[in-house]
Formats: C-alpha cells, structure tokens, sequence
C-alpha cells in the first residue's frame, strides 16, 4: 500500500523533458536495416561464390538468401513464393533456424517500392537482421 | 539532414547497436560446430528435416498404408525426439513437398529433391524415405543426407513383415544414432517392471519396448512378483513372488528366474525369509542376491541354478545389507545399509572386502545403480519427506540432485528406483507426481524428463535392459 501511495505522489511531478521514446523508436527501425547493410556488403559478394565457399573454409556461414527477381518473383532455395503469405512462411522457417539474418538479394530494376514491401514482410515475420546484399556486376 | 542537436544520441544509438551485432555475428559463427559429439552434456541439437515416407505401392492412395507409413514415421520422430540429439524443422517451413519429390538428390533423381531448397532452412541433417510391400514383405528404403555438404550419410533398404514394425523404425534409429556418434542408440532395449492391479493387489511383472509400447507378462501368478532384473544378455529375468509353501502352510519371497527363449521358469532361492533384490554378475551366471534366513538381510553370491550359495556380507552388529548392485566391470559392489544408523549407499569389493561408505548427504539412501561406463551411481535419496533421484561420482565426489518434479497441487513427489538406460544417456525411474506411480524417464543431467507409461497403474522398479 505505502508503494502505490508513494507512486500516486511521484506522478504529479511535472515532466520538463522531452518524451524520446517515439524518437528512439523510429530511429531503432532505420538503424537496423542501415547497420546490416554495411557489413553485409562483403558477405553478400561472398555467397555469389558458392564454390569457394563450399571448399569447406566457412562452412558453417549458412546463408538465407531471399531473391527478388526483375519480374518481381520472390526465390527462396530454389523455390518460389509468393509476397502474400510470405511473413507466414518465415516465421516457420526462421523458429528452428539457427542463424537469424536475411540477406536480400533484389534485382536493381525492381521498383523500390516492392523491394519495401518485401522488407516489410521479413520484419513482420520477426527478423531483425537484414542484409542488402549488391552485387553491381550481375543482374539474376 | 539530421540537425545537430539530434545527430549526437542518433550516433551513440549507432555504436551501441553495431557492436551488438558484430557480437551477434562472431557468436553464431562460433556455435556452428560440426555435429553430435557423446559424453557432452549439453550437445547443441542439429536441425534435421524428417520428412514423410513415401508409399511406393500401386496405389498411393491405400489408406492402410497411408496410416502404416505414419506409424512408421511416428515410431522414428519419437525415438529421434528422445535421443535429445534433434530438432526437427516444421513441416510447414519445407520449401518443396517431399511426397512429390523423390527419394535421391536433383542430379541424381529427375525428379530429386534440391539440396539448395534444404540448405536454406539450415537444415543439417535430411531423411528421406518410402516403402512399398513385395508379396508379404515390407520393404523399407531410406536414406539420410548431410545437407550442408551435400552428402549422404546413410542408405539401406529394411525389411520384415508389416506387424515388425517397431523393431524396424527402432533398428534404423539406431543405426542413424551410429552413424552419428559411433554409439548405437537404445531404442531396441527394453524395461521390466511391477504393476500393482486388481482388487487383491496383486503385482505382477511385465516387460515393454523402451518407449513403453507392447506390454507383456512375464509372471502371473496371481500373487506379489517384484525386484525384476534382466540377465547381461536380455534373455532371462531374475524376480522375487511370493510363493505358497505348504510345508509351512505359508508364503515365502522366493527368487525365479524366467527364460526368454525356453520359456522356462525356475526357482533359484528359497531360503526362510526373503530372497530378493536379484542382480546378475557380468557373466549372467551368477547372481547377487539379499537373504534373510539368518535374521538380518545379508548379501549372497549364487549360481543361476541355485548352486553354490555364499554369503559375501554379514553384519556387521545385525545390520541389514541389501539391494546389491555390480559395476559394469564386475569387480565392485554398490548397496544399500544401515550400519551407520540410517540406511546409506556403501560399495565394496565382489568378495566383500574394502567397504566404503559412499553417501553421508539426507536419511534414507537406497536402490542404488551404476552408469554403463561406471562413472556414476545414481541412487533414490529421502530427505524433507519425500524421495529424488541424486546422481554420485563412484569416489563420492560431486552429488547433484537430478529430479524436483512435484505434485499437482504443489506437494512433494516421490521420485525412486532409478535405473540407466543401455548407452548411459537417460535414467528410468517411477514418479507419483500424477498420483498414481508411472514410469518416467530424465537425462544424466537431470534435464528433459519424459513420461512414459500413461496409464491408470501403479508401476514399481522399473529396470532398463542392459544389452541390445
């Protein structure tokens, strides 16, 4: 009782400060996409090259590589998906998968627009680490 | 542009977060170690893709072998699950439907399926199997791939009737257990035990597949069998029943043994007083045994035939010695005793030389039994009411507690008789946390504990087959 009474007192103090919670939110949500972004630049060129990789160097890197094609298919393994039901079937993939990241692999002639629905969907299915992966010298 | 006056916590945010990351990212490297190595006891789980099998037969749709195909592959999802070396992928993550797929990778198979799409997942381990019938003959095909580098591992084709079943997915459990860790799994083995039933309370003894499947009676006699243990070789149970005599017009605990392949049954002991608590020697012709005929239990040496009785404890100052356990060596004796006051474990040479006090922790220590490589002793230990299981180096170092379950309405459960698993990974045990005393079984750790009799009995001493 005397801790809730206590409480009641507190909150009538008059808040002076900024409320920065909103701020912090919206740039926690920029920084996530903009921090992967920078180091998967490398990674992304190395997992162009499945040869050397599968000599048994790094075997354990493990890749989720999500294609998005010029026509807008979306290419998972070899498979395709479709952008409806898309977060569904990460959230599955990603709840016994060890490594957690995403790299995005996303033709340049598609629309940013899709591209942002794509992430959109990855996000909505929990996962925090995406990398955009550029490869400037190939298109898929 | 970001103004000054936010740019410099947008900065530190920054920091604070890419830091995190790269610690995220070296840990995920340095936790992907190749796979499954015995004796760890925390071993990290591999991440398997247990697909359904496929029916090869004329016609796929044939529901009672639609239904035997999930039986099959129910059996092996269980005995995988338990080995606590797995886990399994969701089958609604699956990237390709593996009945639509066949059972050989892309170029190998027109129709394979594609390692890529399995790799994605993170999958370390694949199995893919089917079966089809060849006149009366089950033919199970399976293999098992190492997805990251894009190997198979294992492929056999089983077969044996349809009713076998259970020792068909049992035996490629183990054999993938093998391939694994180089030690075969346990799911062939299988558990003795006493169930009290009907109005009398009579216990009888059964024996059942580990996973607490087909049971069977190994005694009916209508009267009390308990103590049940299995010979080396799995082929004989040694038990205690109380036998009528008419001599004495009275009941005795009396010692038989029963033949898995003769089917015979015979009386091994029938001292005054009980003969119980029955333990085979490495050999499976000799037997540890507690009689009674001179007042106190003592611990006796015999043949399986009942010749060349003699007493390897006695005393001291009428103290009882009972429930002998050999090592797996067969050179020492763990027991329970009370030569201290309360009854503690003491192990000592087969001959009965060098007796040493073993446990000093709680008031009532008993069924004590050895792990397969003899580093441990797991024992029932009483204290504050009730009784858990506790786990002892056999120098009498580093006790630890490995059960804490308790009732549903918050009381104390007894948790007892344990004994350890063929490969020395799980102990069985008997729990009345559900009221009734059902069989359960838990890691050496004391981690994942399983139910496994789910029935409205009362279980007791429940023993896990040594072999196979």
């Amino acid at each position: 009782m005397a801790l809730i009474s206590s409480g009641g007192r507190r909150s009538r103090v008059v808040l002076s400060e900024i409320n920065v919670t909103p701020f912090v939110d919206v740039m926690m949500v920029l920084l996530v996409i903009f921090m992967v972004t920078a180091p998967m630049m490398q990674q992304g060129l190395e997992i162009d090259l499945p040869k050397t990789a599968h000599s048994g160097v790094k075997a354990s890197e493990d890749p989720f590589v999500l294609v998005v094609r010029r026509d807008k298919e979306i290419m998972v393994g070899s498979t395709q998906l479709p952008l409806h039901g898309l977060q569904k079937k990460l959230k599955v993939i990603f709840s016994t998968r060890k490594n957690k990241q995403v790299y995005l692999k996303a033709d340049k002639k598609v629309d940013y627009g899709f591209v942002a629905e794509v992430m959109g969907e990855i996000r909505a299915a929990g996962i925090y680490q995406i990398g955009l992966v550029t490869n400037p010298k190939s298109s898929l | 542009m970001i103004k000054n006056g936010i740019i410099k916590p947008f900065l530190t945010l920054f920091l604070v977060a890419s830091s995190l990351f790269l610690f995220l990212g070296s840990y995920s490297n340095a936790v992907d170690q190749p796979f499954i190595t015995v004796g760890q006891a925390k071993t990290k789980k591999s991440l398997i893709g247990l697909t359904p099998f496929i029916y090869f037969g004329a016609d796929p749709q044939n529901k009672k072998m639609i239904d035997f195909g999930q039986e099959l592959f129910a059996i092996i999802y269980n005995d995988l699950l338990v080995s606590n070396y797995f886990s399994f992928i969701d089958p609604a993550a699956y990237l390709e439907n593996p009945l639509k797929k066949g059972l050989r990778p892309l170029p190998t198979d027109n129709n394979g399926f594609d390692f890529k799409n399995w790799q994605t997942l993170g999958a370390d381990l694949l199995v893919r199997g089917g079966f089809k019938m060849v006149k009366e003959t089950l033919e199970f095909e399976v293999y098992v791939y190492h997805v990251k580098q894009t190997r198979q591992i294992l492929g056999k084709i089983y077969t044996g009737k349809m009713e076998s079943v259970r020792e068909l997915a049992h035996t490629f459990s183990n054999d993938l257990i093998k391939e694994l860790t180089g030690k075969s799994g346990f799911f062939l083995s299988k558990i003795v035990a006493t169930r009290r039933e009907g109005i009398k309370n009579h216990k009888e003894i059964y024996v059942m597949d580990w996973d607490g499947a087909r049971i069977k009676p190994i005694t009916q006699h209508k009267s009390i069998s308990i103590s049940p243990s299995w010979s080396p070789q799995g082929d004989k149970i040694a038990y205690t029943s109380f036998a009528y005599h008419k001599n004495i017009n009275s009941r005795n605990a009396d010692l038989f043994i029963f033949d898995f392949l003769t089917g015979k049954r015979w009386l091994v002991s029938y001292q005054k007083g009980i003969n119980s608590g029955a333990n085979f020697l490495p050999n499976g012709k000799e037997l540890l045994i507690t009689i009674s005929k001179n007042g106190n239990p003592d611990i006796y040496r015999v043949n399986s035939d009942g010749t060349n009785l003699r007493p390897i404890t006695n005393g001291p100052n009428k103290a009882m010695n009972v429930e002998p356990a050999i090592s797996p060596d067969g050179q020492t004796i763990a027991f329970s005793s009370d030569r201290s006051g309360e009854p503690m474990i003491y192990t000592m040479n087969l001959d009965g030389s060098m007796v040493k006090r073993l446990t000093f922790a709680g008031h009532y220590n008993s069924s004590p039994c050895w792990s397969p490589d003899g580093k441990y002793i797991v024992f029932s230990g009483y204290e504050k009411n009730h009784f858990d299981l506790f786990r002892i180096n056999v120098d009498g170092s580093g006790l630890k507690r490995l059960t804490t379950a308790r009732r549903t309405n918050g009381k104390l459960a007894d948790n007892r008789d344990p004994s350890f698993s063929p490969d020395g990974s799980q102990i069985v045990f008997t729990s009345n946390r559900h009221e009734n005393s059902q069989i359960f079984f838990i890691d050496i750790e004391g981690d994942n504990e399983r139910r496994m009799t789910n029935d409205n009995y009362n279980w007791e001493q429940p023993k896990w087959s040594v072999g196979r």
